[in-house]
Parts: C-alpha cells; structure tokens; sequence
C-alpha cells in the first residue's frame, strides 16, 4: 500500500500532467453535472416564482414537500430512477438505464428541489414592490418576470451554486444509474469509491483535489457575491 | 370641463373577513386632479392599487368611453392607461439611467426621449448614481420622470410627499403641475391635503371603505348612474 505521501505526489502528478483517465472522469463529471443543472434551472425558476407569486391550494404543502426533499438521500433518488429505467420498469423502454442521460435524469432530481426551496427564498425576499413597478410601468408579465430575475440574482446564483456543489459530490444517484462504466458514465465522486475499494489511493486522492478545489472556488464566488450583495444594499 | 374618460363603480374589496372598500365610485378624467384623503387603513393603497389593475377586486364595474365591462374584462386597459406610484418608490438596482431606460425598453412607443426626462425632472446631477443610494425626494423625482416617459393616461401616486422635506415637496408639486398641464390625470392619496389646494379639482373622503364627497352625478357627463346596472355592455 502506497504511504499518503506518495499517494498524495502522484495524485498531483496525475493532475499536472494531465493524465488522460484522470481528466476524462473529470470532463464526465462536469458535463453530467452542467447538463442535469442547465435543464433544471428554467423550471425550477419558473415553480419557485409561482410559489412566490400565487395563492393557490396545497401551496403551503408543495413547499414543505421541496424543503423536505433538499436533503433526500442520493442513493433514494438514484434507487427509485434505477427502479422505473430498469428494462422491466414502466420507462425501461427508454433503454436509458447506465446511460449519462439516467445519471443526467438523477441530478436533475437532487438539483431540483435545492434551486426551487433557494430561489423561492430569493423570490419571497425581494420586495413585491418590484414586480409590481416594472407591471406598472407597462412591462409584460414575461418582461416583468426578467426584471424580477435580475433583482433576484444573487440569490440565484447562491442556489445555482449550491444545486451544482450537491451534484457533482453525490455518488449514490451517479453509481446506481450510471454503472461506473469506464470513459463513459464514471464520474468523479464514483471513480473515487472504485479507486479507493481497489487500494489506488493516487487517483482517488487527485479526485478528491478537484472536488475540494471546486468546492473551496464555489465557496469563495458565495462570498464574493455575498459581499457584493451587502454592498449594494448599504448604498 | 375636461371630457370623461373612467368611471369606477361598485368598487368593493374584502381581505379574508374584512371589507376594506365598499361599492366605492370614482371618476378620472384627462387633466383632472384627485385628492384622495383619509385615515390609515381607510383602504386608499388598495383602491389606488385596484384602479391601476395591480390588485383584483372582490367586485367592481368599470366603464371607459361608452363601454361599460366588469373590471376583470377591463384590467389589461386599466394597467395600458394607468400607472401606480408607491409610497416608497421602487427604484431598481443599477443606475438613474439604468432605471430610466428600463421605461423606455419597456415602453418603445414612448414620444420623450432619455435627455427630455433628464431635463424634466432636473435629474443631470444623479443620473450616474447607483438608484438604491438616493435620498426619498430623489426617489420620487426618479420615479416621476419615469412617469413621464411612460406617459400613461392618469398616474395613481399613494402618498407621494410623505417623508419629504418642504424644498422636496416643492418639487414634487412642480412636476405634478407639469404633468396635470399636459393632461395627465392624476389621483394622489395624501395625508397633506392642503399641499395640493392649488392643484386639486376635486376631494374624496376614503372612510370605513366607503368613498364620500363625491361631485354629483349629474355632473358626469354620458354616465347614467341611475340606470347604469341596466345598460347592456358597449351601449
């Protein structure tokens, strides 16, 4: 068994040199993990916004269910997709089981419910004397939608940022209804469990780099915006 | 006299239990000024807010030119025509002139042009300043010069002088005269009634919900108050 030193020399030589395997796992994490976040966004925009804006019946409860769901088990999420994808499943039909597309379709999920409960935070903080300026001043509602988003954007990002350090992390979803297929649906945080199981620490821990680096960059860019938030409203 | 344009009637409003405004009528001509007076929760903002087709009404009537519709029938007209200025004006992130062209983006058919609003309002001096920074008499400046860029048929302005000092109220009666003179019409709920002597045509008593002091009927000319329940739709 490697000691940590070595283990830690060759993972960064791994990084630095651009080892092929290491950065194919990398690029399949991030364009899972972009695609599952950019097909989430739009409607989760538009379910936080309606929650925000409208009364309607089981209003109360639709939210308590998105709070509630932002901290379902990865692996629930992935075991309840496996079960309708699998080829006796109502979607097996699809053919989509250990595919980039189940493990797309298992972000998705898990993204889903962190952006609408944030931006529902974001829509509900941001004063209704916005929407109703920019309908006032004769904006349509789709115009006036867009103005609210710009007014919104901080908390937007915070919980784009936050729906995307969930995803690209999680390994239950990604394990279960990718396969860990080599070159194909391995992700980085499923390369690492695989790695680590097989004794190569050098690999796991060059994964484990990224996902730290990641998650110390989003980090810093919440700060950032944090503090560019607080200085727009001190002005 | 200036020629009719609107006329509310059997204008009632309930929140929950409670009946804020009951079968209130109110009448807004081209050039005419309305002073709408009364206590703290007698229901102004609501009423401004129901005129300016922001806030659905439990019930209201509502007849322009010669075609009289239930107000829901109305709404996309009334928000067309007329403009609601909040109390606290609401200004969005960015600049004056960031603020000023979201109008004109929003209103392409506008006929005042970005330097005419700037000369209007005497705005030169703020134009570059972040929007959220400035003082309430700026704020409201701001948002008249908005106004006037929308240039809507009548401007709705909820208690446009409140936490003003005297030079901002100064101002502020300059520029509604400016646009009374161009034949705006214009409703303000004030609790500085005697602010606008000069201005006003006409006083309305917002009371327990009920709107009084209405001039006479008679007076309105093409309304047959009497019998307006029984006009069918377009007469």
């Amino acid at each position: 068994m490697q000691s940590l030193t070595d283990a830690l020399l060759d993972a960064l030589k791994l990084l630095l040199t651009g080892d092929a395997a290491t950065w194919t796992i990398i690029g399949i994490s991030f364009r899972v993990s972009t695609l599952a976040i950019l097909a989430a966004v739009p409607p989760a925009l538009l379910t936080a916004f309606a929650l925000a804006h409208f009364r309607f019946p089981g209003r109360k409860l639709l939210i308590s269910i998105f709070s509630a769901l932002m901290s379902v088990p990865a692996v629930v999420v992935g075991l309840t997709l496996f079960v309708l994808l699998s080829r006796h499943g109502p979607l097996g039909d699809w053919r989509l089981l250990f595919t980039q597309s189940a493990m797309v379709m298992g972000q998705f999920l898990l993204s889903f419910p962190i952006l609408v409960s944030m931006a529902l935070a974001a829509f509900q903080a941001v004063d209704q004397r916005a929407w109703e300026t920019a309908r006032t001043l004769g904006a349509d509602p789709m115009q006036a939608f867009f103005t609210l988003l710009h007014e919104v954007r901080f908390g937007l990002m915070t919980a784009l940022l936050a729906g995307f350090g969930r995803i690209i992390a999680e390994v239950g979803a990604s394990m279960m209804l990718g396969g860990n297929i080599l070159n194909y649906t391995r992700n980085i945080p499923t390369a690492i469990a695989l790695e680590t199981s097989k004794g190569n620490f050098a690999q796991g821990i060059a994964l484990g780099i990224v996902l730290v680096l990641l998650a110390f960059l989003l980090n810093a860019f919440l700060h950032a915006l944090d503090h560019r938030r607080s200085a727009l409203e001190a002005t | 006299m200036s020629r009719f344009r609107y006329a509310f009637y059997g204008i009632t409003h309930r929140y929950r239990s409670r009946t804020v405004i009951s079968e209130a009528r109110i009448t807004v001509r081209d050039g005419q000024f309305t002073l709408l007076v009364g206590d703290n929760g007698a229901g102004k903002t609501t009423l401004l807010k129901i005129m300016a087709g922001l806030l659905r009404p439990s019930q209201a009537d509502l007849l322009i030119g010669e075609t009289q519709r239930p107000w829901k029938q109305w709404r996309k007209r009334l928000m067309e025509d007329f403009m609601y200025l909040h109390q606290q004006p609401y200004l969005f992130d960015g600049s004056v002139e960031r603020n000023l062209r979201y109008t004109l983006r929003v209103n392409p058919q506008s006929c005042h042009s970005l330097e005419q609003a700037i000369e209007w309002a005497d705005l030169g001096s703020i134009i570059d300043q972040p929007a959220k920074s400035l003082s309430g008499g700026e704020k409201q400046r701001v948002a008249i010069a908005r106004a006037f860029l929308r240039d809507p048929r009548v401007i709705l302005l909820d208690e446009p002088t409140a936490n003003l000092d005297q030079a901002s109220k100064r101002r502020m009666l300059e520029l509604l005269e400016k646009l009374k003179g161009g034949g705006m019409g214009i409703v303000i709920a004030s609790h500085d009634p005697d602010l606008f002597l000069s201005l006003q045509d006409e006083r309305l008593q917002l009371s327990r919900g009920r709107l009084t002091n209405l001039q006479p009927r008679e007076k309105i000319e093409g309304v047959d108050w009497i019998n307006h329940r029984r006009r069918s739709p377009g007469a």
